[in-house]
Order: structure tokens, then C-alpha cells, then sequence
């Protein structure tokens, strides 16, 4: 009963079972590679993960499959080295499919000798891009978490810091403006004024940390730029120093905008400091306001419309074009340590968008800094 | 006839600084140590134009009980309510209440209780 439809199912035959074995699998890509590292065999399995056929690749070099910056680094045949010496190779990482993606790769590479000598390699790659890219969100998960739980713990603290810190500014700042009231001495009047100067960057500094520590909800209320300028003009003034010349040109009929006047305020302060730290030999600063027909730039497909537009512009250092597009980012800061706290500008950028208005940098390195806040204009 | 004021403020030195300053500009200042005497200041005889009061004040009635007591007891009474936080930061106010903000300099609170009682 030698039939031979039966002889072509039969297993008993080793070489074939071995065949029927490796071209069954299509989870996995099996294949075998000769000591420096060309492709041998080939299975579907390699077929489906990668998306060559057997005649696209075999006789080549399996370094085809690495990223070309790590097959170019030597990678793969550091890779066969190790399998070779240590009788293994297990890793994961990236290769690349036939049409130029990436899939993150689970590698085995085996040692196969014969006789003690290396003939060649046994390769099994397994595509584990779905399992790492679950892992990669479950870790972003717990990383925007523990983001969550310090951003509520820093806004605990500073809410607690706030009220005490404020208190004691506003202690001092009064018993400053008493002793001013009884002594009349110019050297004593300029020493008191420093000292009202630092109260008052004390005084933005919790406010700043009051923004960062808890989402901030802004309370609009009607504001006419000229007149809020008249009201801060003497205390930017203070905070520029006596070094730098400050020029406030906002005239009035502009139409009144409805804006967060606390945090307005803390962002020209912010500028105007920024402007100062930028400028310590001293220099001009020049404060302006206008209406504009433009459209706000991080808005994709909007049309022009009014805006309003307040610029404080400096003649100081300016700054690189690498540093301006991080500038608006929490912390970043070009200061040295201990000169900023990275929070100003991030202040005036989230300020301004919460607003519905953006925030616009002009800066060149040497030719001074000017930054726009654009809110938009009350419709009619 | 001088301006009346009630200040209520729990941090004893700020009390006292704005206390001397208000009534150097010539007010006439009843100071409250915290919430709870203020509004038995408020239940009593004496009338005050305006009170100024702290928002944050533990252990005791805080700046808009203090706020909510003067518009039943003395709603004559204009009233200011201080804190380190900001507006939005506190629960609404109500209409009769004004927001000043820490740190304040008196200049500021005299500024504003001029304005409040409509004489600039």
C-alpha cells in the first residue's frame, strides 16, 4: 500500500517535516543567514512582517533590514560577533519593512555550527511594534499622571506660599511707603525705592507661580489700554532701573478690550523685565499700541480680522532664532541660573492665548527683541 | 466727620502697618484681628462706611462671611475684600464687594475706598 498521493502528506521525512515546519510559521520571520551574514532562507513569516519575497532578498545581506544610521554604526555584524561568542543574541529594536516603515523588531539570532565550526545563523524576528506601542502609551499614561499629581502638589504649595508671600510684601512695601512719608532725604528715598522695586518683582513672582500652580481661569473685565498704562507706567518704570529709558505711547480711543487686567499687567511687567535683564548696560524701551487687520498665526484657514495690538520693543542683545521658538515654553530660560525663573514669557504666551489673541516674537541676535500681544478687537 | 473703616486682617504686623497708615491719612480705623471679631464688630452699635477684610483667615469666619454679615448688619457698609490670590482663584464675589488685590500699597487702599465712596 504504497501510494503516492499518502507519501506526499507524510511527515516521517525529517528534511520535510523541517520545510513544511518553517514555511507553516507566519508569525515569525525564520530564516538563515551564512557566517558573514547572508540571507540563506527565506519563510512567509518573513514575508508578512517584512514584505520582501524570498527572491528579493536571499543572497543579500541581512543588514538590509537595519535602520541605515545602525547598519551603517556596524550593528549587525556586532550583533552575529555577539551571537557567535556569547551563543545568543536577544534584543528589540527598530528595522525596517520593504516599503521603508519601521516595526519594532523582537531579534534572536543562534549560533549554528557543525563540527565546531560557525556555518551560519539562525534568525527569528518577530514584529512586537503593537505590544511596544501599548507599552510606550501606558508608560506616557503614567507619566502624564505623575505630571498631574506634581502639578497639583506644586499648586497646594504655592496657593499656601502665595497668601503668606503676599502678605509679607505687603508689609514691607507699606512700611517702606511709611518711612518714605516721614523722611525726606534723597539718599534714603532711592534706597527705599530698591527696595520697593524688589517687592514688587517678589510680588510677580507668586503671581506667576499662582498661574503655573493652578489652571488658571481669567476674569475679564473691561480694559482701556491707555488708562491701565497710566495707572502701571510708574512701577514699570521702577522695575526697568534708572538705566534704561522707558517711553509709553498708547494713546487713547482705542476700543476697550475685555481682558484678565491682573494678568495683563504681569505680562507687560514680565516683558519689561525681560527687556531689562536683556539690556544691563541700559537702553531704551518703548511701549505702543495699535490696531492691526491681521490673523492669528497659530490658527490654520482663519481670515484677517482687527486686532489690538500692544508691543514692547528694547534695543537689547535680541536673541537666536533657535532659543525664540522654545522661548514660550514653561521653565526655558537663556538666563543664567538664578536671574530668571523660565516662567515670564510662558506667562504672556499662555495669557494672551487664553485671551483669544496670540503672542508675536521679532527678535535678532544684537538688534533687540520686540514682542507683540495681539488680542482680538470687540466685534461691532 | 472722618471715614470710618473696619480693616480686618489676621497677620498682626500688616494690621498694624496699615492701621497706623490709614489713620495717619486721617480715617478713622477699628481693627479686627480675624473673621470672628469682625462680625461681632459688625452686629454692634458702632457704623462703619467701609470694611476691609481679608479673604484667608483660618480658624476663623473667612473675608466673605465677613462680606455676606456687613451687607445684613451694615449695608451702608462698602466692602473690600483683599487676598493674595487671584480673583479667579477665589469663589464669586458677590456685587457689593470689591477686589483688591496683595500685596496692596495703602496708597492703592485709600485710592480705592475714595472710589468706593464716590469721592475721588
Amino acid at each position: 500500500m504504497n501510494q503516492p498521493a499518502k507519501a506526499k502528506t507524510d511527515l516521517r521525512d525529517e528534511s520535510r517535516q523541517f520545510a513544511l515546519l518553517v514555511n507553516s510559521v507566519t508569525d515569525y520571520a525564520l530564516y538563515m543567514l551564512d557566517p558573514s551574514g547572508v540571507i540563506q532562507t527565506w519563510n512567509p513569516g518573513g514575508q508578512r512582517i517584512k514584505g520582501y519575497q524570498a527572491a528579493d532578498v536571499v543572497g543579500t545581506n541581512f543588514s538590509r533590514f537595519y535602520l541605515p544610521e545602525e547598519a551603517q554604526a556596524g550593528l549587525p555584524e556586532r550583533n552575529l560577533r555577539t551571537a557567535a561568542l556569547e551563543g545568543r543574541y536577544v534584543a528589540e529594536g527598530w528595522r525596517l519593512r520593504q516599503d521603508g516603515t519601521r516595526f519594532r523588531a523582537s531579534v534572536v539570532i543562534d549560533p549554528i555550527w557543525e563540527d565546531g565550526e560557525l556555518v551560519g545563523f539562525a534568525k527569528i524576528t518577530r514584529d512586537i511594534t503593537q505590544r511596544h506601542e501599548a507599552q510606550e502609551q501606558l508608560l506616557q499614561a503614567q507619566r502624564d499622571l505623575l505630571q498631574a499629581q506634581k502639578m497639583e502638589a506644586i499648586g497646594k504649595f504655592t496657593l499656601g506660599l502665595a497668601h503668606d508671600f503676599n502678605n509679607l510684601l505687603t508689609i514691607v512695601a507699606n512700611c517702606l511707603d511709611l518711612i518714605s512719608l516721614r523722611v525726606k532725604n534723597g539718599g534714603v528715598a532711592k534706597l527705599i525705592d530698591t527696595a520697593q522695586r524688589a517687592a514688587e518683582r517678589g510680588a510677580l513672582l507668586t503671581r506667576q507661580l499662582l498661574t503655573f500652580g493652578k489652571g488658571q481661569t481669567l476674569v475679564p473685565e473691561a480694559v482701556d489700554l491707555a488708562a491701565l498704562m497710566a495707572e502701571c507706567e510708574a512701577m514699570l518704570r521702577r522695575s526697568a532701573g534708572d538705566a534704561i529709558a522707558l517711553t509709553v505711547e498708547v494713546s487713547r480711543g482705542l476700543p476697550t478690550l475685555s481682558l484678565d487686567k491682573a494678568q495683563l499687567e504681569a505680562a507687560i511687567l514680565n516683558l519689561v523685565c525681560n527687556s531689562r535683564d536683556a539690556m544691563p548696560k541700559g537702553g531704551t524701551i518703548l511701549i505702543t499700541a495699535s490696531a492691526r487687520q491681521t490673523r492669528d498665526p497659530t490658527l490654520p484657514n482663519t481670515s484677517e480680522r482687527p486686532y489690538i495690538c500692544l508691543s514692547i520693543r528694547d534695543d537689547g542683545s535680541g536673541s537666536e532664532a533657535d532659543q525664540q521658538a522654545r522661548v514660550f515654553e514653561p521653565f526655558f530660560t537663556t538666563k543664567p541660573i538664578g536671574r530668571g525663573s523660565g516662567l515670564g514669557l510662558s506667562q504672556v504666551f499662555g495669557f494672551t492665548a487664553q485671551s483669544g489673541g496670540f503672542t508675536e516674537l521679532q527678535s535678532e541676535l544684537g538688534k533687540g527683541t520686540r514682542v507683540s500681544l495681539c488680542f482680538p478687537a470687540p466685534e461691532h | 466727620m472722618p471715614i470710618h473703616v473696619l480693616f480686618v486682617e489676621d497677620e498682626d504686623d500688616l494690621r498694624s502697618v496699615v492701621v497706623e497708615a490709614l489713620t495717619s491719612q486721617g480715617f478713622q480705623v477699628t481693627p479686627a484681628s480675624n473673621g470672628d471679631e469682625a462680625l461681632v464688630l459688625l452686629r454692634g452699635s458702632a457704623k462703619f462706611a467701609v470694611v476691609v477684610t481679608d479673604f484667608n483667615m483660618p480658624d476663623s469666619a473667612d473675608g466673605l462671611e465677613v462680606a455676606a454679615e456687613a451687607a445684613v448688619a451694615q449695608p451702608q457698609a462698602r466692602v473690600m475684600l483683599a487676598s493674595g490670590l487671584q480673583r479667579s482663584q477665589l469663589p464669586p464675589l458677590p456685587e457689593n464687594v470689591r477686589f483688591l488685590p496683595k500685596p496692596y500699597r495703602f496708597r492703592q487702599l485709600v485710592t480705592a475706598i475714595h472710589e468706593d465712596l464716590g469721592c475721588t
